[in-house]
């Protein structure tokens, strides 16, 4: 029998059966030319075996474990997203409404410019017998309001309404020396356009006219008119005594 | 499914892959036969081996990481090859083995030969029939393996030795000569 090539190198590297190994060493003993092709092949092994070799790379081994973190880091990542993502969606659902909620009340949020126009022109006025008549009916409208009016001054004028979702009442005064108008605005802590001028007031300017504002039981007073600074605080001080 | 530093099935995929690092970059390097190259195609080859580490059969380690090698590089070779920038990976792309040899060889002149001429004879040999070689010669997978590892039957693969084989003796002998190891 004459040994094909291939089956001289797979008897080399001991991929034949039994048989087949039995049969190629029968045939290689008794042929000059598969023995010297057994013996190239077994030679052609060794060589590469002993001259070839490969050495291991630190630095690229390094380079090998820094792309396995990055994976699981990912992959730690992907995870708890993937697990906890209704919570996550909660937790946004609900900061989402938080912020609506906190948008809607205000939250203390100050009266801005934009909403003076509003303040003088957007309220609705009603009737009323007397200052005191003023405000009782005030009180069942708005809520709070300062428990009296100065004596030195009349009222005139009442109206109410709602700001940026914010419950406002008015009151226009007469001293006997023109008119000032008493703003009352829940859920505000000032008005922006006035400056801290002292622990109790915030004192500036609106639409042309000086005005101070002050916080008293829960809500803000603001008092505008042609007066100066001093007058509309001692004004201010009044209301706030009574 | 992924782990930590510290998991124990991570350490365990780190110790393995180690050990069949040397043999991971060493084929890289003689199929690639660049550097840069080979030091990607190692890296991508441990990503993929991690990331499919659980369906890792437990047998041998380092055929199946040289399978997830050999398998990264033909898909790459092939990818060049479509893009025109390769030769071919096909067994009839290389020339035909040397004839049968009447005479055995001197064992001893080839003994002499140092380990970069014999890598230099290897890397001439063709693709397919080198990679052949290299994995039954220097990693040791046997006939089974390589057919796994370059997705071909044993057949082929026997066929790819045997040729790669005498396409490496004609190599060497070639070089014994030019260096005057042997008489022309």
């Amino acid at each position: 029998m004459k040994l094909d090539a291939e089956s001289i190198q797979a008897y080399a590297d001991g991929e034949l059966t039994e048989t087949e190994v039995e049969a190629a060493a029968g045939a290689i003993a008794n042929d000059p030319h598969a023995a010297a092709e057994l013996e190239w092949a077994t030679m052609t092994k060794s060589l590469l075996k002993s001259k070839v070799t490969s050495e291991f790379d630190p630095a690229l081994w390094a380079k090998c474990r820094d792309r396995l973190d990055a994976i699981d880091k990912t992959k730690t990542t992907e995870a708890f997203v993937g697990k906890y993502a209704w919570a996550l969606c909660l937790v946004f659902l609900a900061g989402i409404l938080s912020a609506a909620f906190l948008n809607r009340a205000g939250a203390g949020r100050p009266l801005s410019t934009d909403h003076m126009a509003s303040l003088f022109n957007g309220l609705t006025p009603f009737s009323f017998t007397g200052s005191q008549d003023a405000i009782d009916n005030m009180r069942s409208k708005v809520g709070m309001v300062p428990s009296q009016l100065p004596n030195v001054a009349r009222c005139v004028a009442a109206a109410t309404g709602s700001i940026d979702g914010r419950r406002v009442g008015r009151f226009i005064l007469d001293d006997g020396r023109g008119f000032v108008t008493l703003f009352v605005i829940e859920g505000t802590n000032g008005v922006e356009g006035l400056s801290e001028a002292d622990q109790s007031y915030q004192c500036g300017n609106i639409n042309d006219a000086a005005a101070v504002s002050w916080k008293q039981s829960g809500y803000l007073c603001l008092l505008v008119g042609p007066r100066n600074i001093a007058e509309l605080k001692n004004l201010g001080n009044v209301i706030q005594s009574q | 499914m992924l782990f930590k530093r510290g998991d124990p099935r991570r350490e365990c995929f780190e110790r393995m892959a180690e050990q069949v690092f040397s043999s991971v970059y060493g084929t890289a390097l003689r199929l690639t036969r660049d550097r840069e190259e080979a030091s990607d195609l190692s890296q991508e080859a441990i990503v993929r081996a991690y990331e499919a580490f659980d369906r890792f059969d437990g047998r041998n380690f380092k055929a199946w990481m040289l399978r997830i090698l050999t398998n990264l590089y033909i898909n790459k070779y092939r990818r060049r090859v479509r893009e025109g920038t390769s030769g071919s990976l096909d067994d009839e792309a290389a020339q035909e083995p040397v004839a049968l040899a009447s005479e055995a060889p001197d064992r001893q002149v080839f003994d002499e030969m140092l380990g970069s001429e014999v890598e230099e004879a290897l890397a001439k040999v063709p693709d397919v029939f080198r990679m052949a070689v290299m994995l039954s010669d220097l990693e040791g997978l046997t006939y089974d393996e390589i057919a796994e590892a370059t997705d071909v039957p044993v057949g082929t693969v026997r066929s790819r030795i045997a040729r790669g084989r005498a396409l490496l003796r004609k190599e060497l002998e070639s070089f014994a000569k030019e260096q005057g190891y042997l008489k022309p």
